[in-house]
């Protein structure tokens, strides 16, 4: 039985926090951000991260780097409103683009 | 063409010839396994970019509600009323093994109600603060999807990776290896039979001429 935990905006943070998921943080930077999911990534307690957009975006290369070297947590990168991922906060572009030679969206 | 370590006989030739077999047999059989997992994966990418559309869908109504819950009850009313209520969540982790390779599954599990950790006046609150509590749910179900469906894919693709490696492995280096080895025993062995029926007629023509001369 894995946790579930949130890194996002203040808002963000506050809803999954409200309605049940207990480790929703909020940060606001970028140090901040990459300290926290190291933080987490290391605890085996937690199965998944949900990590929101403006987050993501400032933490591209550590989420990257986590995702490459170990299979849990699954970090997910969530829109946030009006901020949808970009395109280089995605691991799976790269794999994706050397193995099959496709873009996903 | 000096080819150290190998030895020109029959056997060996033999040996390379039932070993260039056996290097063609595996990597017929990867090129099958390269295909099947391309086609395996293709299927769910498709099903990823279905997965992110279903989240990006799901976040907007959790915003559209906040916004209306906001509009509504005044945004300070509603930020007063996001108290921290105890864990509702909890992700259980199984795997399943396609073509050899182990597959996580996430199944999602809501062990408590909302209204039994959130206690608040149904009077005095939105029905829309209601809302955004389902639309969290919604949104957890369609992220623990994704999350699941990207582990699959990672998993996927990083044995593809393996495997496009092994095939031109085999097709680039150990399979041009043993041709080339076969190829030299071949032309070194037709030398040496030469060189033989060379000998046997240099022998046969002493001889003859040996047996005129007694003669």
């Amino acid at each position: 039985m894995g946790k579930i935990a949130v890194i996002a905006s203040d808002d963000i943070a506050a809803i999954f926090r409200w309605a049940g998921v207990r480790d929703s943080f909020s940060v606001s930077t970028e140090e901040e951000a990459r300290k926290l999911l190291y933080k987490l990534a290391k605890d085996p307690k937690y199965t998944l991260i949900i990590v929101g957009a403006s987050i993501a975006e400032k933490i591209a290369r550590t989420i990257e780097l986590i995702t490459a070297e170990q299979e849990y947590p699954l970090i997910i990168t969530i829109p946030e409103r009006g901020i949808t991922p970009s395109k280089r906060v995605d691991p799976l572009r790269e794999l994706l683009r050397r193995t099959l030679g496709i873009e996903i969206r | 063409m000096a080819e150290l370590g190998i030895r020109v006989t029959r056997m060996e030739l033999f040996k390379l010839k039932k070993r260039l077999e056996i290097a063609d047999r595996a990597r017929q059989l990867l090129e099958e396994k390269r295909k099947i997992l391309a086609m395996e994966l293709m299927k769910y990418v498709d099903r990823i970019r279905e997965l992110r559309e279903n989240v990006d869908h799901s976040l907007a109504d959790l915003y559209d509600a906040l916004i209306d819950a906001e509009m509504t009850m005044g945004k300070s009313v509603v930020r007063g009323l996001l108290i921290p209520s105890t864990d509702r969540f909890e992700i259980e982790e199984f795997s399943r093994s396609t073509i050899g390779i182990s597959i996580p599954i996430l199944k999602l599990k809501m062990t408590r109600g909302f209204m039994a950790t959130n206690p608040y006046s149904l009077i005095t609150t939105s029905i829309k603060l209601d809302e955004i509590a389902s639309r969290v749910d919604d949104v957890l179900v369609s992220v623990v999807e994704l999350a699941e469906a990207q582990a699959t894919v990672k998993k996927l693709a990083e044995e593809l990776d393996k495997v496009k490696r092994r095939v031109n492995a085999m097709e680039r280096i150990v399979i041009p290896k043993i041709q080339h080895r076969i190829r030299y025993i071949e032309m070194r062995l037709d030398e040496m039979e030469r060189e033989d029926m060379f000998r046997l007629k240099r022998i046969k023509t002493r001889l003859e001429r040996r047996r005129r001369a007694g003669v």
